[in-house]
């Protein structure tokens, strides 16, 4: 039975890239995604290689090389149960299909571990892309022993069941939470703490990286004292068997309990109904005629603040948006003497400028998901008497009324901030604000491409969809090619006169887009 | 009011339905029975122009639904057997997002939401969320927001599944007063009975296929309803 249930899982996991969720054709290779994801996974892999490589060689000279693994295996946890809470939280308790699995004669127990197997897949990524880096790191500069290399690995396994355990036990407290309180309340502010605390760890990451190497001794005693695991996963890395198989135990024997604890609350927690409200009084002023854009475009926006992983994965970038300006006011006087040590022009500020709020705006795709999100609700559009045409300008209006002027004003206020001069003043509101109307018709155009109607939890159209990666990826590669091409052109252009360009070309690359979205983009619809 | 000529509808291989002919008049209330998987929903959804089509021609009204889809859609509602409705939005806010679609104004809205809410017992529960909602309180949501904009044609399917028993009695009365104001009901059912009492034309579908359509008088005879459908499925 239970081997049934997981086939069922990686089967609807499958199948989200190989088939279309409509007619069940093949859809287009996936190999484009498996090569994007696959560089991102690189990019980590050197990121967190090049991090072990400064620990490596001193905790090796202090006699603390188990101390090594155990940072390593630390990080790894946090990794995997930061990279997987929401998700474990929404596969856990609010995939569709819990209701119909809990009518069926399987004892829930077995329908958790079937929801947790992919989970567990999926903390083995997120672990191996941060320990199997600091394994090799470790067996290329001090050195590798067979043994010590197969309990490395045995001691990956126990993270990601620890790390497993961890995140099951606070996607269930979360989902308590959720149930009690507004969902995309508690969401945004859980992503907003958690985020906060991400950047200003990785704001001062030199400092703790070089307070890590060279405090080695202090955290290994406190480690020693008080994190036994650890120091017995550090040991165990080192060959030791007796510290790995304890290690072990505690990871099996915690995973074990959690699973537990979780299978004995699961029929309850995942039935959990939401605090019924009180009825109130209509409000006959809500009554107003509008036009029906008007109308699908505030269907939009009650749709993108009621659906929390909509509203955290695509709101953060507008988030991060509005915080650009804010900070950089507050360290203008920390930054000002710096731009004029580098003796950086008005024109390269700005150039600079606009590379920044482009890549962070790049996160807010709210059109990307928008198609794909109509689910089960696709009919209501399909039977009302409103064109495929005003339905797809309504979903992209959203997108533009959230983007464009807070991308624009955002350039405005940093280029005036720092006396940018009045045509790069302009061109730092232009180049953001047409960013954000490309990313607009991009993430739609993408988003028509690859829809999908059957998905289990709304966080596939939101997180884990090709389109979402296919316009993330291509907006980057953008940035990248024009920040590239702004070094090969600097000696013939000045950087006011590129960033005309750049405006020109994300216009023109806009308006095509949005000519394919009018043509071919009513027509995938019609066709969906 | 609705003319289908000659419909037919293929998935893949499989023919959904085939040279379906039946033709709808104002004053109708037209029954659609059929066995699970017979066609009827495929029927009623490109009817209302969700689904596109091979063959055949659907008309509503003089328009096509192929060519001229908007003023069709213009002049039907449509409720699915299971409304899946936003579960962002409140029923009010949904009955208002369908009448701003439809473009009805402030007074005439207020005036049918009052109105269907009475009837339905919704008015106190329109303000709730959606998702907070019952399947029948949503299945009565859906047929408001049908009626809002006064349709000529209302395209039904399985309206009955999860309704209570005043909801039923006030539906069968919408239904029948829509009827004398000159609209037209298509509705699918399998309750045979309902269809009886209610319908005065009913059409029969078997493996996507008309096997018989007619008024109710000249398809049953003197037989009830439900013993010509059980001939015609060769159960009887």
């Amino acid at each position: 039975m239970i081997g049934a249930l997981i086939r069922v899982r990686f089967r609807a996991l499958f199948a989200g890239l190989t088939r279309q969720s409509r007619t069940g054709k093949k859809k287009t290779s996936p190999v484009l995604f498996i090569v994007l994801y696959g560089y991102v996974a690189l990019m980590m892999v050197f990121l967190f290689a090049s991090t072990f490589s400064k620990l490596a060689g001193p905790y090796h000279q202090a006699g603390l090389d188990w101390l090594y693994f155990a940072m390593t295996g630390l990080i790894g946890l946090a990794m995997a149960v930061l990279g997987s809470v929401f998700s474990t939280q929404s596969q856990l308790y609010e995939a569709k299909d819990n209701g119909l699995l809990l009518s069926l004669p399987i004892p829930p127990r077995l329908i958790l571990l079937s929801r947790m197997v992919p989970l567990l897949a999926l903390n083995l990524v997120f672990s191996a892309l941060v320990m199997v880096p600091a394994f090799i790191v470790y067996a290329n500069l001090i050195t590798f022993s067979a043994l010590g290399f197969c309990f490395q690995l045995l001691s990956l396994l126990g993270v990601v069941l620890l790390s497993q355990a961890i995140a099951c036990l606070l996607g269930w407290l979360l989902h308590l939470l959720l149930s009690k309180m507004n969902k995309s309340a508690v969401s945004i502010l859980y992503t907003i703490v958690f985020l906060g605390a991400y950047f200003a760890i990785y704001s001062q990451a030199q400092q703790i990286l070089a307070a890590i190497a060279s405090g080695g001794t202090a955290i290994a005693a406190a480690l020693q004292s008080w994190v036994w695991p650890l120091y017995a996963m550090g040991r165990g890395s080192l060959g030791a068997f007796g510290y790995c198989l304890g290690f072990l135990v505690v990871c099996a024997v915690t995973f074990a309990l959690v699973y537990w604890v979780l299978s004995r609350t699961f029929l309850t927690t995942a039935t959990i109904g939401h605090t019924v409200r009180r009825t109130k009084k209509l409000d006959w002023t809500q009554a107003n005629h509008h036009r029906p854009i008007q109308a699908i475009t505030d269907k939009e926006w009650r749709k993108f603040l009621g659906t929390p992983v909509y509203l955290t994965n695509m709101g953060l970038g507008l988030i991060f948006t509005a915080l650009l300006p804010i900070l950089g006011l507050v360290f203008r006087p920390k930054l000002l003497p710096l731009i004029s040590v580098f003796g950086l022009s008005g024109g390269v500020l700005t150039a600079i400028l606009c590379a920044g709020l482009c890549s962070v705006g790049s996160m807010s795709m709210i059109s990307t998901p928008s198609v794909s999100l109509e689910g089960k609700n696709f009919w209501i559009l399909r039977s009302l008497p409103v064109s495929s045409k005003t339905i797809l300008l309504g979903k992209l209006r959203l997108h533009f009324l959230c983007c464009v002027p807070l991308n624009a004003l955002s350039g405005l206020v940093l280029a005036l901030a720092y006396n940018c001069g009045p045509v790069n003043v302009l061109l730092a509101a232009l180049v953001p604000g047409l960013f954000g109307v490309l990313n607009g018709v991009l993430g739609l155009v993408f988003g028509l491409k690859w829809a999908r109607f059957d998905f289990i939890s709304e966080a596939y159209p939101c997180k884990q969809s090709g389109s979402i990666a296919a316009t993330m990826f291509s907006l980057w590669g953008l940035v990248l090619v024009l920040c590239g091409a702004y070094f090969l052109l600097s000696p013939l252009l000045s950087p006011t006169g590129y960033l005309a360009i750049c405006a020109g070309i994300l216009a023109i690359l806009s308006f095509a887009l949005y000519r394919l979205l009018l043509g071919w983009g009513v027509r995938k619809w019609e066709s969906l | 009011m609705l003319s289908i000529e000659h419909f037919t509808k293929t998935y893949g291989e499989k023919k959904a339905v085939s040279d379906l002919t039946l033709h709808i008049a104002p004053g109708d209330i037209c029954g659609f029975i059929g066995h699970n998987g017979a066609g009827k929903t495929t029927t009623l959804k490109a009817c209302c122009g969700i689904l596109p089509f091979d063959e055949g021609e659907i008309t509503v009204c003089g328009h096509s639904i192929r060519t001229d889809p908007i003023a069709c859609k213009q002049v039907l509602s449509y409720v699915p057997d299971n409304p899946d409705l936003y579960e962002f939005l409140t029923g009010f806010q949904y009955l208002n997002f369908a009448a701003d679609i439809y473009g009805v104004s402030k007074a005439d809205r207020t005036d049918r939401i009052q109105e269907f809410g009475e009837k339905l017992g919704m008015t106190d529960d329109l303000t709730l969320p959606i998702s907070d909602c019952s399947h029948g309180m949503k299945q009565k949501i859906a047929l408001m927001a049908a009626l809002i904009h006064q349709p000529r044609l209302i395209l039904l399917d399985e309206p009955f599944v999860g309704l209570d028993p005043i909801a039923t009695h006030q539906l069968k009365t919408l239904m029948h007063e829509h009827c004398q104001r000159g609209g037209a009901i298509f509705f699918s059912t399998h309750v045979l009975e309902v269809a009886q009492n209610l319908c005065n034309k009913v059409a029969i579908i078997k493996n996507g296929a008309l096997v018989a359509s007619g008024t109710m008088e000249e398809v049953r005879g003197s037989q009830s309803l439900e013993q010509i459908f059980l001939e015609l499925e060769g159960q009887a």
